[in-house]
């Protein structure tokens, strides 16, 4: 249910921004991250959906999602996180697996611990460069990203770290955070930390596990635990100016 | 824009201007203008700062029309950074009412016989010089407030801070934008020092009941004007990714791929970037009212420029672009965005060149003046060059001579201009660019991404030893065309993916002077251009030994992918065989 409500968020504002990613039908059957692992704690803010973008910031940070492993970049965008196809193609235009450019996302296959960084089409000589695939690649083929012939397809479970940069922030964020990303503890501390009245008062609850957390606890203490992750997912309702009375 | 603009500064009696037909330079725009006066009439051996080197200012082909993006303008002469010719081109209002005054140069020569400062005055009535010693050592924007006090708020600046007065090798010359601030720069190569040296604080601009430029065909023009217009909006990077952050929108992505210089060059990738990304600063610029989409004169669509305001609301600066930020950033191992837009303020003011002074201090930081991620000490070694101090002078005259003059032995410049924000071991085509421009080492030399839709040289293949100089190559040759009209060369990613777009270009190319051009003519001009460069540098003194990167690119490999720069010497040395 709540992953269901998270989508139709996120779906609306990527709606309204003329870009479709629709999460795939299949994810809804429980393939929630992380899930089954107990080394970390759930937390779980419901609010106001203009208060998404203050985390947006962990987005281009990076963060981590489990996935399964031994497929290509593409399938794992589209098969795993239901991202559409000809958004894969057309939207995202700049794609680094562990820092190296990636020329074709089909042939890129997904390890487990890698890191892989999404970019819409880039301004500058070297943004356009970096381009999957581009006019201009050969200016940086010693570091581009090779396929290892050698390297298995064999499906496992495994851990990613993703990155979102630029336009894809806000189109693919949203649903990211829906589904809920590990990030470090001692990340979320600061931003919590650094958070206006503003922020909070448009927090309308917060969840650690099924638990509630009181906000001005959490905001000076942090994430109770000693545990070096947590899992951060977010439930939005719409924008409270928003609503007609 | 029928006439030039001719005013020596050295005349007996004091300055004089003279107004004459385009003769020979009939047809000529932005660099190709200032490119073929310089080629055409100074001396290549001249000392820059001498009566005998002269400074043109021209804006481009469409520069004045309701042609948008048109408002780049030229500044050329023999750089006292780098010993060769020199175009330095920015954005603000310059070009557009320079060109509604009907100018297509300036042309400043000579050098004044006492010390006095002046200020060159234009608007619909004619051109005056007047005396400007209230000015002397002023920064920009105290200048170009006093200068609205007097002339009014309609007025268009173009000046030097006290950089170009003293005569420092980095010192740029500020063209103000919309709202009347400097804020825009001819960063490159010390063209404010030349103004300097010929004694002109300031020309100011006034183009009220000028009109626009008039096309040829005029509904030609105009169809071809909105096909222009509908391809720039529909493209992802100049209708969404440039309006939304800036050109610091770079920031993570050059940081992922490992060719992010650090802390003057030392590893491809800086621990602090997500910090003042094009993405953050976006969200701290909306969050304190400013603006993160802003464009920097009349007539832009593309809107890659902002208001950083500081703390406490008040306007700090413009939106630093992401070399700036870069600069006096990661390469300075500087992670907070109020003290980079505060030194962008001071570059501005005092009038230097955000990606030398960056460059410069990150060298001064590696010979031991401060420590890496110092930024107090930063905005202070910045400081001295305002305050003119000997330590100031050093600094304002750039990385290579602060190099030298500290004894430091990685230096990122090329024939004496520091490297912009790229690191040529990662990304070795721009490496070939920095080390074989015309210009030092330059981004923006290689970067109209227009050549395939040009066709220069035809498709490259990658897997020839010599493709990237024959990419480089063909980058350049196409840029060179793009300056020549005095568009932005952010309409370069439209054209890249839109041929539409790019006919659309040519189109209102034709429109407006009644011409035939093909992207064969197009072609032809950038190569004309270069060969002027070209030649120039080679009677200045200038061999394929001065189109190297320092040796340390080749030898000090960088992290994280541990590449050095391997483009060989021979291959660089066929980048003028054509």
């Amino acid at each position: 249910m709540l992953l269901h409500f998270c989508e139709s968020t996120a779906f609306a504002l990527l709606k309204s921004m003329k870009w479709k990613l629709l999460m795939n039908s299949s994810l809804q059957s429980g393939d929630r991250p992380y899930g089954d692992r107990q080394d970390y704690h759930c937390l779980l803010f419901v609010l106001d959906s203009a208060n998404l973008h203050c985390f947006f910031e962990f987005l281009q940070k990076g963060f981590f999602v489990k996935v399964v492993t031994g497929k290509s970049i593409k399938q794992m965008l589209c098969d795993q996180f239901g991202v559409q196809p000809d958004y894969a193609v057309n939207r995202i235009k700049t794609i680094f697996y562990d820092g190296k450019p990636v020329d074709d996302m089909d042939r890129a296959i997904v390890r487990d611990g890698s890191t892989l960084a999404f970019s819409a089409a880039m301004p500058g000589l070297v943004g356009a460069t970096f381009r999957s695939g581009g006019e201009l690649s050969p200016f940086r083929s010693t570091i581009s990203y090779r396929p290892d012939i050698r390297q298995t397809s064999d499906s496992k479970e495994g851990v990613v770290f993703i990155k979102l940069f630029n336009l894809l922030v806000s189109e693919m964020g949203p649903a990211f955070l829906c589904r809920g990303i590990l990030i470090e503890k001692k990340l979320l501390d600061s931003f919590l930390k650094n958070q206006s009245i503003d922020f909070w008062s448009r927090c309308s609850s917060v969840f650690l596990g099924n638990h509630p957390m009181e906000k001005e606890k959490l905001m000076h203490d942090g994430v109770p635990g000693t545990e070096k992750f947590v899992l951060l997912k977010l439930k939005t309702i719409p924008q409270k100016n928003n609503v007609k009375s | 824009m029928d006439n030039i603009l001719r005013v020596d500064m050295g005349a007996e009696g004091g300055p004089q201007f003279s107004e004459e037909p385009l003769g020979d330079y009939a047809g000529l725009g932005g660099r190709i203008m200032t490119s073929t006066v310089v080629g055409k009439e100074v001396d290549p051996l001249c000392h820059p700062l001498s009566a005998e080197n002269k400074l043109v200012i021209a804006p481009g082909l469409l520069s004045g029309s309701t042609a948008v993006m048109s408002g780049r303008i030229s500044v050329g002469c023999k750089s006292p950074l780098t010993g060769t010719i020199k175009e330095s081109n920015a954005g603000g209002q310059g070009a557009q009412v320079m060109a509604r005054l009907g100018y297509a140069a300036i042309i400043l020569e000579g050098k004044p016989k006492d010390d006095k400062l002046y200020k060159l005055l234009i608007n619909k009535d004619g051109v005056k010089i007047e005396t400007a010693d209230e000015l002397k050592l002023l920064g920009n924007y105290d200048t170009v407030e006093k200068l609205i006090d007097q002339y009014g708020d309609k007025i268009t600046c173009i000046s030097i801070g006290s950089a170009g007065e003293r005569k420092m090798s980095a010192a740029s010359i500020a063209i103000t934008d919309m709202e009347v601030r400097p804020t825009r720069h001819c960063g490159r190569g010390g063209t404010g020092a030349v103004m300097g040296s010929k004694g002109l604080k300031a020309i100011v601009l006034d183009d009220t009941d000028c009109s626009m430029r008039p096309p040829k065909d005029p509904d030609a023009f105009k169809t071809a004007n909105k096909a222009f217009v509908a391809g720039l909006k529909k493209h992802p990077v100049t209708g969404e990714g440039l309006p939304a952050y800036g050109t610091n929108i770079l920031t993570n992505v050059i940081n992922e791929a490992g060719g992010y210089p650090a802390r003057n060059f030392q590893s491809g990738q800086f621990e602090g970037a997500s910090k003042i990304s094009g993405e953050t600063q976006a969200e701290l610029e909306k969050s304190r009212g400013g603006k993160a989409t802003h464009g920097c004169h009349r007539g832009c669509i593309i809107r890659c420029s902002g208001t950083f305001l500081d703390k406490n609301g008040n306007f700090l600066t413009k939106q630093p672009e992401y070399e700036t930020v870069w600069a006096h950033g990661g390469n300075c191992g500087i992670d907070d965005l109020d003290a980079i837009a505060l030194i962008d303020r001071l570059d501005d003011d005092y009038g230097v060149d955000t990606i030398e002074m960056g460059a410069t201090v990150a060298v001064a930081m590696e010979a031991g003046l401060a420590e890496f991620g110092d930024a107090e000490a930063a905005i202070n070694l910045v400081k001295e060059v305002g305050k003119g101090s000997h330590l100031g002078r050093i600094l304002g005259n750039g990385a290579a001579v602060t190099g030298q003059v500290f004894g430091v032995e990685r230096v990122p410049v090329v024939k004496g201009q520091a490297l912009p924000a790229y690191d040529p071991r990662s990304v070795q085509g721009i490496g070939v660019t920095y080390a074989t421009s015309t210009m030092g080492a330059d981004h923006t030399a290689g970067y109209a991404v227009t050549a395939n839709i040009l066709g220069v040289g035809g498709k490259v293949d990658p897997l020839k030893p010599d493709g990237q100089i024959e990419l480089s190559r063909n980058l350049q040759v196409a840029t060179a065309a793009v300056d020549s009209t005095g568009m932005c060369l952010f309409i370069a990613f439209a054209l890249l993916d839109q041929p539409e777009t790019f006919q659309a270009l040519i189109d209102m190319l034709n429109a407006f002077y009644g011409l035939n051009l093909t992207a064969d003519d197009v072609t032809a001009m950038g190569q004309k251009v270069l060969k002027i460069e070209r030649e120039f540098n080679i009677k200045a003194g200038f061999t394929k030994e001065h189109d190297r990167l320092p040796a340390f690119f080749k030898k000090e490999k960088l992290p994280p992918h541990n590449v050095v720069f391997d483009v060989k010497d021979e291959e660089l040395d066929q980048f003028y065989n054509f």
